[in-house]
């Protein structure tokens, strides 16, 4: 029997049912069982493994889309230049937009939301683990596929919304828009997948006594964007279908002589898009609102409150997606309803940040490094808010539309807020993931120079913006007077690829160091820290929890550490060291399959045949709907692993839970493919 | 501080750590969670299929060049009425499956599961039919901007109804090889929740695109 | 979330076991839905003015409900099911609600 995709539901369970299924079900012919070695990476439904996929692939993109700046930059560095030519201008500030956001900075807080949140909520693995290993391939090959229109015929020229009608194939008869429009959908499949998998695990898989308000804040901020994509990503892939129904099947959605209205569009992409800017900074308020805590030896100021705001930033940020469209001709009734709504979404963020220093305030402050980062958030953040309220005012974002204004805004909020807050992530659970910390010295370097060079690119961009310096041209002329600043910001951008280059090293270096011995392996307990990650061994054993926790509060973990005395003084009366579980049991775990890689290799295949041949699209949903019945009749745990079902004797039941948790994975994602 | 310390505070063994039967936190299922909340998802799937066609169905008649006829121009009610009334009893039989299911009658199981594959199919034939009168009175996909609307939004419908069967069909088949069995009830309950949402989607449809002109 | 609750309850799902939908229940209900679905045909048949639009929503809305609530028994089941579709069809109604205003309505 799995121990996660069980059957919990007693509703329809009969006890007087008929003895189980044959133990061995038709699909399963074979199976991976290695453990160690790059099949047990392939293979492997453990959210560990796939948590750290996640977050290589993100970072080989986050190198790619960097490189893709830096030429952007590098064109952008004196008046009529011509490093690039237009059109290449335009591919690489459309993947760069592209990547940072579809392969980077969601890719990343899926590595953490899949590493982090079952052992913060004290469970062995996600809901469904195989789904799991599902998104993460489908993510691969998306990405993979995404960039493939590179080596055919260039990439897409459209910006990373692709307004329509440029976006058709009057104006982009390439076939980059399509590689871009089934890109994001093939991303959109695996996001979705993995957003119902982690809903399910967040609400049912909780240590026995963790409430809701007794959850982690960084887990509550993960359960918000899951929603955010639960909800959101139906409506970008209606409107990518519809692209594509245009562009390979002459439908006439974005065709303007037959009366289409390119706002159509706009709404579309904008009502996915705004909850999409929430779906990439909530992850890092989640994270700094553990470590300031942490780092500052106080409990979060406010928990409710963050709790709170989250939500309802989640919820009002499906309200107020016009103001991408301000310029665009909306009419005035609908431009102030949405300014005002804009500027109203400002208050719970706001009630966040105040919180954040109110954390900090008269805290014993740590300057370790997540804590360096975090509080980099914290201002540069605040300074991207800063500008972002200017944008809701629908007069004075008039002027700023679509000048580097805007460009600097959402740097300041993206890159200073989540990728800061992500960096942040990285620091604080590397003990936990790899079993050593990082080198601190090198690590501040890498602060440093990643403060200082992100500045240096960004904030002369405000200037410019101000100046007139328009976005996506490729060129400026030397009457503008806009060389200085474009030079300090070229040169800020390679300083931020320098302290990339040390955080590499910095990587590598670290972990050489500690598979030699010369720096020791790291506590359970690195940190003092406040949640269950943290009662377990670093690096954390295979089956994450020895016993279940039971909880009875807030930052339960925290409060086994720390206790007042007689005198109302709070003391230590335990080392987290001490008490942690020893990763000593060896309890079952879900078996390895092949299906999750196969099933998602035939996305992009799929996705080929209708830019080439509708022929190939067959054998891609051929692929899709083989394993798809492969998974659906292999039990999630092999019965021949040796354990699971010989330790369970009486345990009839058990294959019936595995049919139908298979089955329905079948019927959801049979319904998701299309 | 000794061992003895340590482990009474540390997180012991626990009478929770038999996984296998470990209440989930809700007391829900996994599976009927997940369903639900893709459900959830889907509704936005199809509202903005049914936005962008209440937006785009009468701009031909705001156009001043011929563009052909637009899709409500064709639409033959009657036939429609009878179509969605076969798509309705489809949601009764499969609530009568589900129950037999519950009540561990594999025959009954069998024989309503095959009835409501076969209703979505004759929806399906329906639509089909449908589609092919409206193109031989030159309302194609590509016609004009309210049939690519229409036909977009009727035909994820039918993929969406097609899914259904194709799901239907292979419990059925589990069925008869003994694979479905009482316990697999959740499966059939599961399976029915997606059905029964397709069904409340052709509600809708059939209200505002076939009813309100 | 009201159905946030610890490991003791878990539970409560079974005490919604009596209120199934019976096999009687189930075909009354359908004979319900059928003789709505008539009376939303008619409209096409017969001139009901200005009342038919809006009988048409009401009465939609009302098959969609009954559907729902009995043959997806999510009146009987837990409310993490209600929560979850409702926010699907709230968000559904408002979005795409304002989208078409701000097309027909500045």
């Amino acid at each position: 029997m799995a121990i996660i995709e069980h059957e919990p539901n007693e509703v329809l369970e009969l006890d007087s049912g008929d003895p189980t299924t044959p133990d061995r079900g038709i699909g399963v012919f074979l199976r991976p069982t290695d453990e160690t070695g790059w099949r047990s990476w392939l293979f492997t439904v453990d959210h560990k493994k796939i948590g750290i996929m996640y977050g290589c692939v993100a970072m080989f993109w986050f190198f790619v889309a960097g490189v893709e700046a830096l030429l952007v930059r590098i064109q952008l560095w004196g008046p009529d230049s011509s490093v690039l030519t237009a059109s290449e201008y335009n591919q690489l500030f459309t993947m760069h937009g592209t990547t940072m956001v579809f392969l980077v900075v969601m890719p990343l807080a899926a590595a953490f939301a899949n590493y982090i949140v079952p052992l913060q909520i004290g469970a062995r693995d996600v809901a469904f683990p195989r789904m799991n290993a599902l998104a993460l391939w489908i993510f691969i090959f998306g990405g993979i596929f995404l960039n493939l229109s590179w080596f055919t015929g260039g990439a897409a020229e459209c910006g990373w919304f692709c307004y329509a009608p440029n976006s058709g194939l009057a104006y982009s008869p390439g076939t980059g828009v399509d590689y871009y429009a089934f890109g994001l959908q093939i991303l959109g499949v695996a996001s979705l997948i993995g957003s119902a998998n982690i809903i399910v695990t967040i609400l049912n898989m909780r240590a026995p006594g963790m409430e809701l308000r007794h959850m982690p804040i960084f887990t509550w901020m993960i359960l918000v964007v899951q929603f955010l994509l639960l909800f959101s990503l139906p409506v970008i892939t209606v409107a990518l279908i519809l692209l594509t129904l245009d562009r390979s099947f002459g439908a006439n959605f974005f065709n303007v002589d037959q009366g289409a209205d390119p706002l159509l569009w706009q709404h579309l992409f904008w009502i996915f898009g705004h909850p999409e800017v929430y779906i990439l900074i909530l992850p890092s308020f989640g994270i700094v609102s553990e470590t300031l805590p942490v780092f500052s030896r106080k409990p979060l100021f406010g928990y409710t409150f963050v709790v709170f705001s989250g939500i309802g930033i989640g919820f009002m940020g499906w309200g107020v997606w016009a103001h991408h469209m301000f310029a665009s001709g909306l009419g005035p009734v609908s431009v102030a309803a949405f300014s005002a709504t804009t500027m109203f979404i400002a208050v719970p963020t706001g009630v966040k940040i105040l919180n954040w220093i109110a954390t900090m305030w008269g805290g014993n402050i740590r300057f370790e490094l997540p804590m360096m980062f975090s509080i980099s958030l914290v201002s540069m953040f605040t300074i991207g808010g800063l500008s972002g309220v200017m944008h809701a005012v629908a007069a004075s974002d008039t002027q700023q539309t679509d000048s580097y204004f805007i460009v600097a805004h959402f740097h300041y909020v993206l890159f200073g807020g989540a990728l800061m807050g992500l960096f942040a992530g990285m620091y604080y659970w590397w003990p936990k993931i790899f079993g050593h910390h990082l080198n601190k010295r090198l690590g501040k370097i890498h602060f440093w120079l990643v403060l200082i060079g992100f500045n240096a690119a960004f904030g002369p961009m405000h200037i410019l913006g101000l100046q007139g310096q328009a976005r996506r041209q490729y060129r400026y002329p030397e009457e503008a007077n806009f060389d200085l600043w474009n030079k300090v910001s070229t040169i800020g951008a390679f300083v931020i690829l320098i302290a990339m280059l040390v955080f590499a090293y910095n990587i590598l270096k670290s972990a050489k160091q500690y598979r030699n011995g010369e720096i020791p392996q790291a506590g359970a307990d690195p940190w003092d820290g406040r949640t269950l990650e943290w009662s377990i061994p670093s690096p954390t054993p295979a089956h994450n929890f020895d016993y279940t926790p039971v909880v009875t509060q807030l930052d339960d973990f925290w409060h086994k550490k720390y206790a007042t005395n007689e005198h109302g003084k709070l003391v230590k009366i335990a080392d987290g060291n001490d008490i942690a579980q020893k990763g000593d049991q060896t309890p079952h775990l879900p078996s390895p399959s092949f299906w999750p890689i196969v099933m998602a290799t035939g996305f992009p295949i799929a996705a080929l045949g209708v830019i080439y041949n509708l022929a190939l699209s067959a054998v891609g949903l051929l692929i899709i709907v083989g394993s798809l019945y492969g998974w659906a009749l292999e039990p999630a745990t092999d019965p021949n692993s040796g354990h699971g079902h010989d330790d369970h004797p009486d345990d009839a039941p058990s294959d019936g839970g595995d049919d139908a948790s298979a089955s329905q994975d079948e019927a959801t994602e049979g319904a998701s493919v299309v | 501080m000794s061992d003895t310390e340590a482990s009474q505070l540390a997180y012991g063994p626990t009478e929770f750590d038999d996984h296998d039967h470990l209440p989930t936190s809700t007391g829900l299922s996994h599976e009927k969670l997940t369903m639900w909340a893709f459900l959830g998802s889907e509704c936005l799937l199809f509202g903005s299929l049914i936005s962008v066609y209440l937006l785009l169905r009468n701009k031909p008649d705001e156009l001043s060049i011929d563009v052909g006829p637009k899709a409500s121009d064709l639409f033959d009610i009657p036939f429609t009425s009878v179509s969605s009334f076969v798509l309705l009893m489809s949601s009764l039989t499969m609530v009568l499956a589900v129950q037999a299911i519950v009540a561990g009658d594999d025959r009954q199981t069998r024989l309503w599961l095959a009835t409501t594959a076969t209703f979505g199919a004759v929806f399906l034939a329906g639509q089909v039919y449908e589609f092919t009168i409206f193109y031989n009175e030159g309302l194609g996909f590509t016609t004009n901007i309210s049939s690519s609307a229409f036909f977009t939004l009727t035909g994820f419908h039918g993929v969406h109804v097609s899914l259904g069967i194709i799901m239907l069909a292979s419990l059925w088949f589990m069925s008869h090889t003994g694979r479905l069995t009482q316990r697999n009830a959740e499966t059939v309950e599961i399976v029915g929740l997606y059905w029964h949402f397709v069904d409340i989607v052709w509600i809708v449809i059939f209200g505002i695109v076939y009813l309100i002109p | 979330m009201s159905t946030d609750t610890a490991i003791a309850d878990h539970g409560t799902a079974q005490e919604h076991e009596g209120d199934h939908l019976t096999f009687t229940g189930a075909i009354k209900i359908a004979i319900l839905l059928a003789v709505i679905t008539g009376v939303e045909t008619a409209t096409y048949f017969v001139d009901f003015g200005s009342v038919a639009e809006p009988l048409i929503l009401i009465l939609m809305a009302v098959k969609f409900l009954i559907v729902i609530g009995y043959f997806m028994h999510l009146k009987y089941d837990n409310n993490m099911f209600a929560l979850l579709f409702a926010i699907g069809v709230v968000f559904a109604l408002a979005v795409y609600g304002a989208m078409l205003l701000t097309f027909n309505f500045f």
